[in-house]
């Protein structure tokens, strides 16, 4: 077999890569006509790059893809699953057989990768966030592992147009991700038309360079070109690189190259015979390349279960909102990992991340107001299990983030966010800063566990448990000063709720959270002046949610549930209550939640206004208890 | 037949799921009850389970106020409406007997997987009466409530979404406390993969097999310690 010289690789070298690519088409066009599905012609105008990458430029174990001295590939354009899964199968790691079940149901190579495969650390598809992983990747590369390998990230030309790219290309400059190559695949086809800046790779080129990266104009089917440039990319220090190339979709199928409408389209099956044979008749050797070994240079690490050392050391008596409470207990954690990174969207001083700054600013990344882009970053950082890492901002600005999310599920991702702001009683700043529909956002997401701590005690437990568990986590934490709930000694586990007001004549179950939690405590207070006594509960964790207890809790006071949350209707608490007791016969559940879109005004005063206070829960106990 | 629109593409595409394409625009209050709005849920007007009832929907969410969402379908379905009248909240009762054994309520593809649910139960002389919400939100809850009434008490939902904040909720929440009716859902209980559509209803268990086993078991009154679904997971 042929090894590859790096700078100016040889005649012969450059006609195996250019043969590789050949046959990296065939596989494409073969796969997709077995599946009758697929993206043939997204594969084919990178087939030299995915060659080129894979064959020559990137350094990697080729029976490990996992392993951490790895270079990393991103397949940002995920369309092009078949040609990634071929690559994999000319390297050895697939049969070429299996390459024709190609998103059969039984086969781990699905529509776009997913990490059912060794060799794919981020799931893609949904276009515009490969990119952002990649910077995580790079980033942890570059300032926590301090190692050699170095990421590439092939997108389209179309996803460029997802303004996530962007975040990205800034923050990758910002943070000098030398290490950072970014392929444009500019092949001018999006999905039902052009792409807008067609073939004009020149403006490519300057809004790259713009945003402060390196860039190479190159002929995206000139092996030699492509091998050059990154060359030259791994050469350049300090800032990161965009290989700009010029491509055609289709390329090497006659009468479909450069022509519309064949986006996603498998080739005819009459046709791809010839098809296949023009494109073999290319092939002048039947030589294979040898990737690259790395440079094996990064930290063998361990992230395992992270004990909570010392108990927290809060007091009754102390008020403390649960944001800061989750920053001190974001400090406090970093001390006791070294791989414990955190990142926020600016809004440290709010969410209190600064106070991880403080004592670990090493490992605090800025990510500035670019939340989707730090959700990526995030994902990309615990790859490989290379950090615990957490990002935090406004809840309400996770929304912005759903479809990053969304995707980190499908990529089994680990990582932990934390939502600060929740609800109404953030009082003055007004809705838009109000993140009244989380709960119903992370519901939805696969093996997420929510953590909804009402005070101090249980909101560094649940940092904790979050940095343990697998899964995404999702951590959401009020502004206003709560007071201790808890003792220093009082245990918590994921799905356990807390009965935290009893009696054996409890008339009714309230279920609060957060500042509502709080508002219950009060109404209990006053309930129990009156001869009337209700159970409380904090559910802790309001997924997964504790339903024993408050199907028990329910049937104890005669059946009936009161919920009362900062949060719209819609997805939240009572919901997820209602269906855990769907099933049970006279349970009655009365939701007390925010029902319209709520108004600037002091935090009391909102709670009162949108019906969740202290005097609603009593009016709804009443009521209730009328009924 | 003709192609309906329902996002879903379970065989590639742009990996466009739409299970929780609801919670997506979530809770958007306050805007007038519409089809497919959906705070926080579902996005769709409802299940367009054909297209007649698909054009009546955007002729709605044309003339509506304020936010509008149409889920739509990848898989061609069979037109089940003739030129009906159809109201934002007002569900349709597409199937029903004298003696109905349960209520299914489906949308988009499910509602059809519970025609055909219904086929095969017939057999076994167990009718059951098939509910199309049209309208996710606002949910027509007096008609699923007197469907229930006259079903013996028993909701069975099956819904091409995730668990949560999806049909089944929605309905558990609209039904809570009402004596004597339980409600029982079948949705996506964990992150799919790929495979050819049909495949994939019968893995993520919403095919008219499930469909028709749910049926079956639902009994009633709940036995205490039942598993209460049927092919999927307990809400968390």
């Amino acid at each position: 077999m042929a090894t590859a010289n790096d700078a100016r690789p040889d005649t012969e070298t450059l006609q195996v890569l250019q043969d590789t690519a050949h046959r990296l088409r065939i596989h494409s066009i073969r796969a997709t006509c077995s599946s009758s599905s697929g993206h043939p012609t997204s594969c084919c105008s990178a087939a030299e790059i995915m060659s080129v990458l894979f064959f020559h430029a990137m350094r990697y174990k080729r029976t490990e893809p996992e392993h951490r001295d790895n270079d990393r590939f991103v397949l940002s354009k995920g369309h092009a699953a078949p040609i990634l899964y071929a690559t994999w199968a000319e390297i050895g790691d697939i049969r070429q057989s299996d390459l024709l079940s190609l998103r059969k149901i039984h086969c781990d190579l699905e529509g776009h990768p997913t990490p059912r495969l060794s060799f794919v650390d981020v799931a893609t598809g949904s276009l515009g966030q490969g990119l952002g992983a990649a910077c995580g990747m790079a980033y942890t590369g570059k300032y926590f592992d301090k190692a050699s390998y170095r990421v590439f990230c092939l997108m389209g030309d179309g996803e460029s147009s997802e303004g996530s790219v962007w975040e990205a290309l800034a923050f990758a400059s910002h943070y000098s991700l030398d290490n950072l190559v970014a392929i444009f695949d500019v092949n001018r086809l999006g999905q039902s038309g052009t792409a807008p800046l067609e073939h004009c790779t020149d403006i490519y080129q300057n809004r790259c360079e713009a945003f402060g990266w390196n860039t190479y104009l190159v002929d995206g089917h000139d092996v030699e070109a492509l091998c050059q440039a990154f060359w030259q990319a791994a050469q350049v220090k300090n800032k990161p690189t965009a290989v700009i190339a010029k491509t055609f979709k289709g390329r090497g199928i006659p009468n479909i190259e450069d022509a519309e409408n064949w986006h996603g389209k498998p080739m005819p099956k009459e046709r791809a015979d010839a098809i296949i044979k023009l494109i073999e008749s290319q092939i002048q050797t039947n030589k294979n390349l040898m990737p690259k070994s790395p440079v094996e240079d990064s930290p063998q690490i361990s992230i395992s279960s992270i004990k909570m050392t010392s108990p927290p050391t809060y007091k009754g008596g102390d008020k403390i909102a649960t944001r800061k409470a989750c920053g001190l207990a974001l400090a406090k954690l970093g001390h006791a990992h070294e791989r414990v990174v955190v990142l926020d969207g600016d809004t440290k001083n709010s969410t209190f991340s600064e106070l991880f700054k403080k004592e670990h600013p090493e490992r605090f990344i800025e990510c500035f107001i670019a939340e989707q882009n730090m959700v990526s970053v995030a994902l990309g950082c615990a790859t490989r299990g290379r950090t615990i890492a957490f990002a935090c901002t406004f809840a309400a600005f996770l929304t912005r983030a759903f479809d990053q999310i969304r995707m980190g599920a499908i990529s089994q991702t680990n990582i932990n966010l934390i939502g600060s702001h929740c609800g109404v009683s953030i009082g003055e700043d007004g809705p838009s800063q109000m993140a009244l529909e989380d709960l119903a956002m992370f519901r939805s997401i696969p093996n997420c566990t929510i953590f909804y701590p009402s005070d101090a005690v249980s909101t560094e437990h649940a940092v904790y448990l979050a940095a343990n568990t697998k899964g995404m986590c999702f951590i959401r934490t009020s502004r206003p000063e709560t007071a201790i709930i808890y003792t220093a000694q009082e245990n918590f586990e994921i799905g356990q709720a807390k009965v935290v007001r009893h009696s054996v004549n409890d008339k009714v179950t309230v279920i609060g959270s957060g500042i509502t939690l709080h508002e219950a405590l009060a109404a209990a207070d006053d309930l129990s002046q009156q001869g009337i006594s209700i159970r409380v509960i904090d559910p802790f964790t309001i997924k997964p949610l504790d339903t024993a207890t408050i199907i028990s809790s329910a049937k104890a006071t005669g059946g009936r549930v009161i919920t009362v949350e900062d949060h719209y209707r819609e997805g939240g608490i009572g919901e997820a209550v209602c269906a855990a007791v769907s099933r049970e016969p006279d349970i009655l559940v009365h939701q007390l939640a925010v029902t319209e879109v709520p108004r600037s005004g002091k935090p009391s005063e909102l709670l009162d206004m949108f019906g969740i206070s202290a005097k609603h829960i009593i009016e709804a106990v009443k009521y209730t208890l009328m009924n | 037949m003709i192609p309906v629109v329902r996002v879903y593409r379970s065989s590639g595409g742009r990996g466009v799921w739409p299970s929780n394409s609801t919670s997506q625009i979530p809770c958007v209050p306050g805007l007038p009850p519409h089809p497919g709005r959906l705070p926080n849920r579902r996005d769709s007007p409802g299940s367009f389970d054909d297209g007649v009832a698909t054009e009546k929907a955007v002729e709605l969410a044309a003339n509506t106020k304020a936010v509008c969402f149409i889920q739509t379908s990848r898989p061609e379905n069979a037109i089940i409406c003739n030129n009906e009248d159809f109201q934002v909240g007002q569900a349709k009762v597409v199937l029903k007997s004298k003696d109905d054994h349960a209520t299914v309520i489906g949308g988009g593809v499910t509602l059809h997987e519970t025609f055909a649910a219904a086929e095969l139960l017939k057999k076994e002389k167990i009718n059951i009466r098939v509910l199309e919400p049209f309208t996710i939100k606002p949910l027509d809850r007096k008609l699923i409530l007197d469907s229930a009434g006259a079903t013996k008490g028993r909701i069975l939902t099956v819904e091409d979404h995730y668990y949560e904040d999806g049909i089944g909720e929605a309905v558990s929440t609209a039904v809570v406390g009402e004596p004597g009716v339980a409600v029982t859902c079948l949705a996506v209980a964990q992150v799919p993969r790929s495979g050819k559509p049909a495949e994939l209803l019968k893995m993520f268990g919403i095919d008219k097999d499930a469909i028709a086993q749910a049926v079956r078991a639902l009994s009633p009154r709940p036995r205490e310690g039942m598993e209460c679904r049927v092919g999927g997971s307990i809400h968390s």
